[in-house]
């Protein structure tokens, strides 16, 4: 491991963010290290799709190296980063989609066949939700947002937010029964 | 803020999270992050080339401008045959000294109406 990547993998990650304020591409690069797992997974849970998951990652680091000056405290990056990126998926379904309000499967076709098991049931569930009620739900399960939370990042009215999670876990419950099963009944895992 | 979070589903989340290689993604991003800077300052080199002869092709219709208006403006309005007198009204007996005068006039009549 060459000096200066060790040193950048010690270092905590508001000075990281300083340093790429500044123009530092190796603390930039560090930032994606430690933030690519988390934000692919969350693309993978909008999108369905791992190819396209990474494709959306990717372009939500671009524009967060292209905007990091403008980041104003070092330790919201996470916050920041994750407004991006739910910035860049909403993005691609307007550009993909424009008819994305309508009760439509459009992650349906992403649901590829590289995510095995859970992931891929998962997936599949999810992709099966209107988009609005699936980035509700990953939101709500996957990045453990509140509702009010949910409002600020999405821009959609706390009602309809709290409506879209109920109908979301609903279905969801449905799709994945065999996961879900009550107690006492086995539980597929 | 109530969350209405089933738990079952919750961990369904939690256990479907996948571990990632974290190197070939980050080099795809950062040679990303690279090539993009690269095409900024391709760009920022092309605006500047762009800008530069515009600058130049204005610069020479300036000069042009600025020597037809040097030959122009001392032209004399009426010919006088007295050298001392043509000398002497020389300043309001040009075409400069007439756009001045007007301009003088204009002024004037400005202050008088507003």
């Amino acid at each position: 491991m060459p000096l200066a990547r060790k040193h950048y993998s010690r270092s905590p990650e508001s000075l990281l963010v300083g340093l790429a304020r500044n123009g530092d591409r190796g603390a930039y690069a560090e930032l994606v290290r430690r933030r690519q797992a988390w934000l692919r997974n969350l693309m993978l849970r909008f999108s369905g799709d791992r190819t396209l998951a990474d494709d959306l990652a990717q372009m939500a680091f671009l524009q967060g190296w292209q905007n990091i000056r403008h980041l104003q405290s070092r330790g919201r990056f996470g916050a920041w980063l994750k407004r991006i990126a739910i910035n860049v998926w909403l993005q691609y379904l307007r550009k993909k989609d424009p008819l994305r309000h309508a009760d439509e499967h459009s992650g349906a076709e992403g649901a590829q066949q590289e995510v095995t098991g859970i992931g891929m049931d998962l997936d599949r569930a999810l992709a099966a939700l209107p988009v609005e009620v699936r980035l509700c739900i990953v939101l709500s399960y996957y990045e453990g947002m509140n509702h009010r939370e949910i409002t600020e990042y999405t821009d959609l009215p706390l009602g309809t937010v709290k409506s879209h999670i109920r109908r979301g876990t609903k279905r969801l419950r449905e799709s994945l029964s065999a996961y879900t099963a009550p107690p006492g009944e086995e539980v597929m895992t | 803020m109530t969350t209405d979070r089933d738990p079952q589903l919750a961990s369904l989340f939690q256990s479907a999270e996948e571990k990632f290689p974290d190197e070939a993604f980050t080099s795809r991003v950062m040679s990303a992050v690279e090539s993009r800077r690269r095409r900024s300052i391709i760009g920022w080199v092309i605006s500047g080339l762009v800008l530069a002869s515009c600058a130049w092709f204005l610069v020479l219709v300036l000069q042009d401008a600025v020597f037809l208006l040097t030959q122009f403006l001392p032209a004399t309005i009426i010919d006088m045959d007295n050298r001392w007198t043509a000398q002497l009204l020389a300043p309001v007996n040009s075409v400069s000294g007439l756009f001045g005068l007007g301009a003088l006039a204009l002024w004037a009549a400005f202050r008088k109406l507003f």
